[in-house]
């Protein structure tokens, strides 16, 4: 599995951004591979449009599968259906970055 | 005879069964219902931010009905909150967007993209997970 998740800052305790298109970075999660980078989003505070063009980006230069948030906008998680992304929306806004990793068992 | 109502398309479970006022006193009241459908309209006109026409494409069904399912939810949502009522968020005819879980260890909400049967959450790993009904 390679997982986008958005967080707020570059720090392992970062917590999870509540738009998942408008979030200043994502950590890349490879779960075979057991590593992470920090990478980050472009189009955050582009003015319409941002969810499609974050998730072409994710998917052609990361090749996601699977995208790990708190919510997700609608038009996001349509074009990601279309896609057949795994999608997983957390339980809780509070989750951090850390958290999700020990789920993952990174 | 009528025609039978479409169903109208949800892309998400909600995330809560309901919700409880603090003053346990109206506890003795009968819970209003707010359905499924009226759940999703409220957030994507309220939360999203989206207009009429663009829900309905969403949701798969025409504006006016939109419209009209949107008028009874917010009727809904001003009796429960004037009267201090629960609200059971339940029902409807409606259909998921894909198959839905729910993990009942980390309580994630998680789709099943490839349709093979899932035996574990993708998240924690666990095998107590629920598949998400559709009502009606």
């Amino acid at each position: 599995m390679i997982a986008a998740i958005p967080i707020k800052e570059v720090i392992d305790e970062s917590q999870i951004s509540e738009r998942f298109a408008r979030s200043r970075y994502f950590a890349i999660v490879n779960t075979e591979s057991k590593k992470m980078n920090v990478v980050e989003n472009p189009f955050y505070d582009k003015s319409s449009g941002a969810g499609k063009s974050v998730l072409e980006q994710l998917i052609i230069k990361y090749s996601v599968d699977t995208l790990i948030a708190f919510e997700l906008g609608v038009k996001i998680q349509k074009a990601a259906n279309e896609k057949g992304l795994q999608l997983i929306l957390l339980d809780n806004i509070n989750r951090t970055l850390q958290e999700i990793l020990d789920m993952l068992k990174i | 005879m009528s025609r039978p109502r479409n169903k109208r398309t949800i892309q998400t479970p909600p995330r809560v069964k309901g919700f409880i006022p603090v003053e346990h006193i109206s506890l003795e009241f009968d819970p209003i219902r707010l359905t499924i459908e009226e759940y999703e309209i409220i957030k994507l006109l309220d939360y999203e931010g989206m207009s009429q026409a663009e829900a309905s494409k969403v949701m798969e069904v025409s504006r006016p009905t939109i419209t009209r399912i949107y008028e009874n939810a917010r009727k809904v949502v001003a009796k429960a909150l004037t009267e201090g009522r629960q609200i059971v968020i339940d029902g409807g005819q409606m259909s998921y967007e894909g198959e839905w879980f729910n993990c009942k260890n980390c309580y994630c909400r998680f789709n099943n993209p490839s349709n093979i049967t899932l035996d574990k959450c993708p998240l924690c790993k666990s095998g107590e997970i629920l598949k998400m009904e559709e009502s009606l």
